[in-house]
């Protein structure tokens, strides 16, 4: 070989073997008879980078399945869950829902990415799949780029930002000075963006004091924090944002630990779980802060909720956390949808699943018949401190925001206002 | 006693065939020389002999042991030594540092060479014992080339093309320091060469090799009576 | 930018820069040597801080002990490496660098395939040594303790090496066959012991980077692949033969990369990819280096 194309060629491998990663395990096509099973295509990160994520909502739509078959199955048919490994790519995702059209199988969750969900739901709709999204967060595909295939069992982007903020404020006080430092793609701009749009109603003279972006899976943060450390100079008692998760806010925290850039600021943590807060909880490096992801397993006082962490606990040894509850609500939501249908014809499924109420460990849920958005009853947010104890920290405060005062009114084919 | 035998010898460089059943004996203490135009297979003969990349099918022997498929470094410390045509001098030690590393192929016995006693043997390498290898001249090299081949106190001599690229005058001086060396110490040369007068001058036995076969096998005298012999297969 | 900015951001660069060398010099001493690109160094990398998690947890250690921890995860990895190179490795080593890349590419994904069988998909990470969880002031600015241990850490892995390579009869072994491999074989030089020996010291000094980054980033299964375009692009801009080309190359990157996160700091994540840009159309054999990527094994 010559010399140049070293590089090209390193880049075309990566691509060739993440590309390669996407095969899974493939399921024999299901049959008619009435005591099939009924299967559900799961796409999520398995391995990869988000594989935390991707193996914690494995257990999640696992436990559903397991507890709606021991208790009879959907209309007398088991469920059956058809895993496969996607690791966020927006190809890889069109060419795996392609593939599940291909093996019958019409009801699909799961999806790590804004850009999966987007890039799967024009595609679905030409298939006849139904995509219920677990994860990605965007509000464009309830909103501008709202299409019929598409539902989300679980929150938004819009009520996790809104919600951390309202909970912070009336926790903490009219806090008016926010900083930011959030993941330098969608994700991140669209959660500061709603951030923003909700402090200017909350807190009077609400002002921005400095934003960082660093890239998605940065090695070195340092650059970022020491930016942000000195935007906060001279404001003490300003607030910082981050929708950085996993991996990203681990690095992020343990490398800012050192120089103490959230001691002593109102700090909001969105979509971070607490399975980025136990490694941090090892290593002495918890911060205090809010954490914004709609579920925290003693937050919800309902049967259904307390079956869940019961059941969960005797399954895998610990609570769940809120990367667990998405992955079971959405297997559930099908599960209902089917019963109020009764069939699994996907054209009924779609009807029963516009305006379907259910239980979730979240209390009574409903799902928008406008733009498939799920609506609750009230999200959980709690609050993390650094403790002397095993764990190195723990939760000091527990409280709930009602559904209602987080979500906009549907807007399908629109941007909602928050968003702008 | 033959020092080294070579027998029904096949190269092969990937699916192209070098060498054709070659096979000839050298006897201890004999200067032989392997003649042959460029691209006969002289040095494909010696990187074959030293496991230096052909594949090879066929047997070499050392002093009546099998050496066929033993790594270099082993047939080095085994007592056979190598000095490739491009000489293959480390331009970045320096002439004494070259020459340490001969050492390498010393085994068990006696002791390798010290500097000081290959400088007497080649004087003209001493004021040059600080020098960086890659400053030598080509002529300095092929000295250094040799001296530190003897280093190792080697019972065989593979000495590939001495002569290669040097002026008329300079190789005059290699060939009368080789001369001084086979009266002053005791081993077996094997010697390849495409210039004829160079190698007579040391030769005791002449092999010819005409693409990738031998075509001749004889003492240096009977090599001579037939003058035919350097017509038909060395002309250039 | 004020004189605050001034002093952290060249001192985060530094510091960066020193972690990248860290990282790359093992890569370069493998290629310096051997000839070879060997991208499984990442698998080492990771192996490196996941040992160090093993051996010392995620509690806080002693300084001594944390690089005790760091050594021993260094020997470990070496130990493997060299299992590899005996068994794997040196059969691929006359073979095109694609095949070798391929090859050493596929490596890192069996590792990270490895290590979540053996540690499990969920991120893992270390404390600092205690006393070295805090800043200091330079000039007004805090600069995290760490960052200047890794500074020193650096420097004192180049003084190793230089001594190794340049004080030593090892070293004078390892630099002939640096140099020309096969007329090394021919003086009686062992070279696939040497061989085996470099490419385990390579994956020691991966390790040793490995360890150092366990207290700031956390540990995935993904660790081998984080840096491995950074060192890449490091080695190759410094010379890929070449340890002190690796050294400048990484203060250099590094530098730029912190630079540009407070002045263009859009263009902050491409800072490797230009600096690779202008190093292979102005001068592909890198800052310091001599050879180029065609050379090969002889």
């Amino acid at each position: 070989m010559r010399r140049i194309p070293a590089l090209v060629m390193l880049v075309v491998l990566v691509s060739a073997v993440l590309a390669a990663c996407g095969g899974g395990q493939g399921g024999a096509p299901g049959g008619a008879g009435t005591d099939e099973p009924i299967r559900i295509g799961v796409l999520a990160p398995l391995t990869g980078a988000q594989s935390t994520l991707g193996q914690e909502e494995k257990r999640g739509a696992d436990l559903a399945a397991k507890m709606l078959n021991e208790d009879g199955g959907v209309l007398g048919r088991p469920i059956e869950l058809v895993y496969r490994d996607g690791q966020g790519s927006p190809a890889e995702a069109v060419q795996i829902v392609r593939d599940f059209a291909n093996e019958d199988i019409n009801f699909t969750l799961g999806y790590v990415s804004s850009a999966q969900c987007l890039a799967v739901t024009p595609v679905a709709e030409q298939l006849g799949v139904l995509v219920m999204s677990s994860y990605c967060q965007t509000t464009k595909v309830t909103g501008s780029e709202f299409t019929e295939n598409f539902f989300r069992a679980t929150t938004s982007a819009e009520m996790l930002t809104r919600a951390g903020a309202q909970a912070i404020v009336q926790e903490d006080g009219d806090i008016a000075e926010w900083s930011s430092i959030s993941p330098d793609y969608e994700y991140g701009h669209i959660t500061w963006t709603i951030f923003k749009n909700q402090m200017e109603l909350l807190v009077d003279g609400f002002e921005v004091v400095g934003e960082v972006w660093p890239p998605f899976q940065a090695a070195s943060f340092s650059d970022h924090i020491t930016k942000l450390n000195n935007s906060l100079s001279g404001h003490d008692q300003a607030g910082i944002f981050s929708s950085l998760y996993s991996g990203d806010m681990i690095n992020m925290l343990s490398q800012a630990a050192p120089i103490g850039l959230v001691e002593g600021h109102p700090f909001l943590m969105l979509g971070t779980d607490l399975d980025a807060i136990r490694p941090l909880g090892q290593a002495g490096n918890v911060p205090t802060a809010w954490i914004s992801v709609a579920y925290y397993h003693e937050a919800f006082d309902n049967p259904v909720n307390t079956e869940f962490v019961k059941a969960f606990q005797a399954e895998y040894g610990v609570v769940p956390i809120g990367y667990n509850a998405t992955a079971f609500m959405s297997v559930t939501a099908y599960a209902a949808a089917i019963e109020k249908a009764g069939s699994t014809e996907v054209q009924a499924v779609h009807d029963a699943l516009e305006g379907l109420t259910w239980q979730t460990p979240l209390g009574e849920t409903t799902i928008r018949a406008e733009d498939h958005q799920a609506m609750f009853e009230s999200l959980a947010m709690f609050k993390i401190a650094p403790a002397d104890n095993e764990q190195g920290f723990e939760v000091t405060d527990v409280i709930t925001i009602p559904g209602q005062d987080v979500s906009s009114p549907p807007h399908p084919g629109e941007v909602g206002e928050f968003s702008q | 006693m033959s020092a080294l035998t070579v027998r029904n010898l096949n190269s092969y460089y990937g699916s192209s065939h070098i060498l054709w059943n070659v096979a000839f004996d050298v006897e201890e203490g004999t200067s032989a020389v392997l003649l042959g135009r460029n691209g006969a297979g002289k040095t494909t003969s010696f990187k074959s002999i030293m496991n230096l990349g052909p594949s090879v099918r066929g047997r070499i022997l050392l002093r009546g042991e099998d050496v066929t498929g033993v790594p270099p470094h082993r047939l080095a410390r085994r007592g056979m030594g190598y000095v490739p045509e491009d000489r293959r001098i480390y331009a970045g030690f320096s002439v004494t540092e070259n020459l340490r590393l001969g050492g390498f192929a010393f085994s068990s016995n006696g002791r390798p060479m010290e500097p000081d006693e290959v400088f007497d043997l080649f004087p003209l390498l001493k004021p040059l014992a600080a020098r960086r290898g890659g400053q030598l001249s080509g002529g300095e090299q092929q000295l250094l080339a040799v001296a530190r081949c003897l280093v190792g106190r080697p019972s065989v001599m593979l000495l590939d093309e001495p002569s290669e690229g040097l002026a008329p005058v300079i190789a005059r001086n290699v060939l009368d320091a080789l001369r001084s060396l086979r009266e002053n110490t005791d081993f077996t040369l094997l010697l390849a060469e495409q210039n004829v007068s160079f190698a007579m001058n040391l030769a005791t036995h002449v092999h010819v090799l005409e693409q990738g076969e031998l075509v001749y096998s004889g003492t240096k005298e009977a090599f001579d009576a037939d003058p035919a012999l350097k017509t038909r297969y060395l002309s250039l | 930018m004020t004189f605050d900015e001034l002093v952290i951001v060249t001192v985060n660069g530094i510091s960066f820069g020193f972690l990248l060398f860290l990282v790359a010099v093992g890569l370069s001493l493998v290629f310096g040597v051997m000839g070879i690109l060997n991208l499984a160094h990442g698998a080492f990398f990771m192996l490196g801080a996941y040992l160090a998690y093993e051996f010392g947890g995620a509690a806080a250690l002693s300084l001594p002990l944390f690089i005790l921890v760091m050594i021993g995860s260094g020997l470990v990895t070496a130990a493997i490496a060299a299992v590899l190179e005996a068994a794997l490795f040196r059969r691929i080593y006359y073979r095109e660098h694609l095949e070798i890349l391929v090859f050493a590419f596929a490596l890192i994904f069996v590792a990270e395939g490895a290590v979540r069988l053996q540690w499990g998909p969920n991120p893992l990470i270390m404390s600092y040594p205690e006393g070295f969880a805090s800043s200091v002031s330079i000039f007004g600015a805090p600069v995290p303790e760490w960052s200047l241990l890794i500074i020193v850490a650096g420097l004192v892995i180049l003084a190793g090496l230089a001594f190794l390579l340049f004080r030593t009869r090892i070293g004078y072994v390892i630099r002939a066959v640096a140099e020309d491999s096969h007329m090394a074989g021919a003086l009686g030089l062992n070279v696939g012991l040497v061989f085996t020996g470099v490419f385990a010291l390579g994956a020691l000094l991966a390790a040793i980077g490995g360890s150092l980054v366990a207290p700031t980033l956390a540990l995935t299964p993904q660790l081998g692949l984080l840096f491995l375009v950074q060192a890449f692009a490091v080695v190759v801009v410094g010379g890929l033969d070449s340890i002190p080309g690796s050294l400048v190359a990484a203060i250099i990157l590094g530098l730029a990369n912190s630079f540009l996160v407070f002045t263009f700091s859009g263009w902050a994540p491409y800072s490797f990819y230009l600096g690779l840009i202008v190093v292979l159309l102005l001068r592909p054999q890198g800052i310091l280096g001599s050879r180029e990527l065609t050379k090969q094994v002889g």
